[in-house]
């Protein structure tokens, strides 16, 4: 349950433009094609959005299966703010 | 974006939603890029984790609401529809923190030190059968309306490389929501924004950054990356003279771009110091002289370095115009030499350079002569996108500068096609090409400059011109979206273009 909470709040912590495509198609299983059509996107779009979206979440939750890369995320906290992500991707 | 990022992008996807050719190309990425290996390791682990936690999540409802949303909406105009969505995930958001606020204060009151399951029912029961949550009001309220967030001076980013890269021109101070999205969808990975510094700083001291901070904001959401092109002296700095031209102390615009460094640091990741500061347009009210630009840019890149020390400061490109009387114009390749002379090496990391392209296409010399004897302005090398670049860079070599990449921080071809008036006097070139051209040229450019190699990041002129501004401004002529932002033929071309 504690993991399904940590999920819960790291998806929280995505962009609604993020979140969306992410949640349509990694939990609910829709195709890029019809996420496509759904938001009104192109599917190049719903990739490039997909592909921000599992990073903001790989850098909110961390690992999976790896407890000690989110205690390192949540001790820097602030890095995890949608805000900051840029700095962190180094871009 | 780079040959990792590509695959990355595709690496986000199922394999089973990968076409074979980009199941092959990811596979043979892999085997020698050990990064994206654990990438591709990652994502696996992440769907894994995904669809174990996915019964109990409780944004689901979320979507579900979201999309009802989108349905019921379509047909309003995206702007409209973008904010109410926005609207809506706050109200949403606001539901769930409250939630999930409560749930912690529950497991602390009644099961202290232990976690069980039973503890976080509330949230987790309802999201189990969605069919029976409570559908939050969607209607805002004053605490749900989203606030501007305003940035504040962030951490130090990593410096980032010196290398080639996509970028657009665009007016993001209007429809910003379809700026964003368009640079998206384009593939484009950098935003220009012209900064008329007379605007932010109408009075000394005085800032008013509460249009540059929307843009940054979505930018940095959206993991786009901005170069701010600073231009306008306001005219407490110039005695108070009218017209556009630089300031009379070059501290004050060093203070300017100090303060913004300062405010947008990790955020803003390139200033361009001037723009066509050749052409008396640019630099009224003061003799042309490289040598004062470049006192004017080492001021400027010394404040912008003590500010943010990793921000890429590019030297403001000279518009290449076939005059050079230095009164209205010096040549852009003379005054590139006379900026050398003045000590540019030394305060720039990148050197800007507007490779217009006119009605010439991308691959042309400029051979002497007329070019094509059915066109105007072909009958100089200023005129051709190749020769500007290759020139540019020669320059740059023969001052012992040529493992410095050029900043394209504008480039683009005009075309009339499409619109219903002619083009203004002096942009009769724009009507002889048409959009299928102009797509053809743009994406040339793009395709050339990546392979030959000493580009840095190339600024196509530009997005939204034509809804921005109308088709009585020049700049319309360039855009590649027309007034109604349906895409022209370049658009689709640039954002189906191997990047």
């Amino acid at each position: 349950m504690a993991e399904q909470l940590a999920v819960q709040e790291a998806l929280a912590t995505l962009p609604p433009r993020y979140r969306i495509p992410l949640v349509l198609y990694s939990i609910e299983g829709y195709s890029v094609a019809e996420i496509a059509t759904m938001l009104e996107l192109s599917a190049g779009a719903v990739k490039v959005r997909l592909y921000r979206a599992r990073e903001k979440f790989r850098r909110a939750y961390g690992v999976p299966g790896d407890a000690t890369s989110r205690e390192t995320a949540s001790a820097t906290d602030g890095r995890r703010s949608p805000k900051g992500d840029l700095q962190e991707e180094g871009r | 974006m780079s040959d990792c990022e590509r695959i990355r992008v595709l690496l986000a996807l199922r394999p089973a939603d990968r076409s074979e050719s980009e199941r092959q190309l990811a596979g043979a990425h892999l085997k020698t890029c050990a990064a994206c290996a654990e990438l591709d390791r990652t994502y696996q682990e992440q769907d894994l984790l995904l669809e174990r936690t996915a019964p109990s999540i409780a944004v689901r409802p979320e979507w579900e609401l979201l999309l009802r949303q989108i349905q019921q909406r379509r047909g309003w105009r995206a702007r409209a529809r973008w904010a109410t969505l926005l609207r809506a995930a706050v109200a949403i958001a606001a539901v769930v923190a409250l939630v999930l606020g409560l749930n912690a204060l529950f497991q602390q009151i009644s099961r202290p030190g232990s976690v069980q399951p039973a503890a976080v029912g509330p949230a987790v029961a309802a999201t189990e059968t969605p069919t029976s949550v409570p559908v939050p009001t969607l209607t805002p309220t004053p605490t749900s309306t989203p606030m501007p967030v305003i940035p504040t001076a962030g951490p130090l980013s990593p410096p980032l490389p010196l290398a080639f890269g996509y970028g657009i021109q665009a007016h993001a101070f209007v429809d910003q929501d379809r700026v964003i999205q368009a640079v998206e969808d384009l593939g484009f990975g950098w935003l220009h924004q012209e900064v008329r510094w007379a605007q932010i700083e109408p009075a000394k001291g005085a800032y008013s950054w509460d249009g540059l901070d929307a843009i940054v904001e979505s930018c940095s959401e959206a993991g786009i990356h901005v170069l701010f092109s600073v231009i306008e002296a306001p005219t407490w700095a110039r005695g108070e003279q009218a017209g556009v031209g630089p300031p009379d102390d070059t501290q004050d615009l060093a203070s300017f771009v100090g303060a913004m460094a300062a405010r947008y640091r990790g955020k803003v990741h390139a200033y361009e110091i001037w723009s066509g500061q050749n052409l008396r347009s640019a630099w009224q009210g003061a003799p042309l002289s490289a040598e004062d630009y470049v006192q004017l840019l080492r001021d400027a890149h010394e404040a912008i370095k003590a500010a943010d020390p990793n921000a890429i400061v590019v030297s403001g490109a000279p518009t290449p115009t076939g005059v050079n009387d230095g009164e209205w114009a010096i040549d852009d390749l003379v005054y590139l030499q006379q900026m050398y002379d003045a000590g540019l090496a030394e305060v720039c990391d990148a050197v800007g350079v507007h490779p217009i392209g006119y009605a010439n296409p991308p691959d042309a010399y400029y051979r002497r002569g007329d070019f094509d004897p059915a066109r105007v302005f072909d009958d100089h090398r200023s005129f051709f996108f190749r020769n500007t670049v290759e020139d540019s860079y020669g320059i740059m070599a023969e001052n012992g500068d040529g493992d410095r990449l050029l900043w394209v921080t504008e480039f683009g071809w005009a075309t009339s096609d499409g619109m219903e008036t002619r083009p203004l006097p002096g942009y009769d070139f724009a009507a002889d090409i048409d959009q299928g051209q102009q797509a053809d040229y743009v994406v040339g450019a793009y395709v050339w400059a990546k392979e030959w190699g000493h580009t840095g990041v190339m600024f196509l002129s530009n997005l939204n011109s034509w809804p921005a501004l109308g088709t009585e401004d020049e700049m319309a002529l360039y855009s590649i979206v027309r007034g109604d932002w349906s895409p022209r033929p370049a658009y689709t071309a640039l954002r189906d273009m191997p990047k």
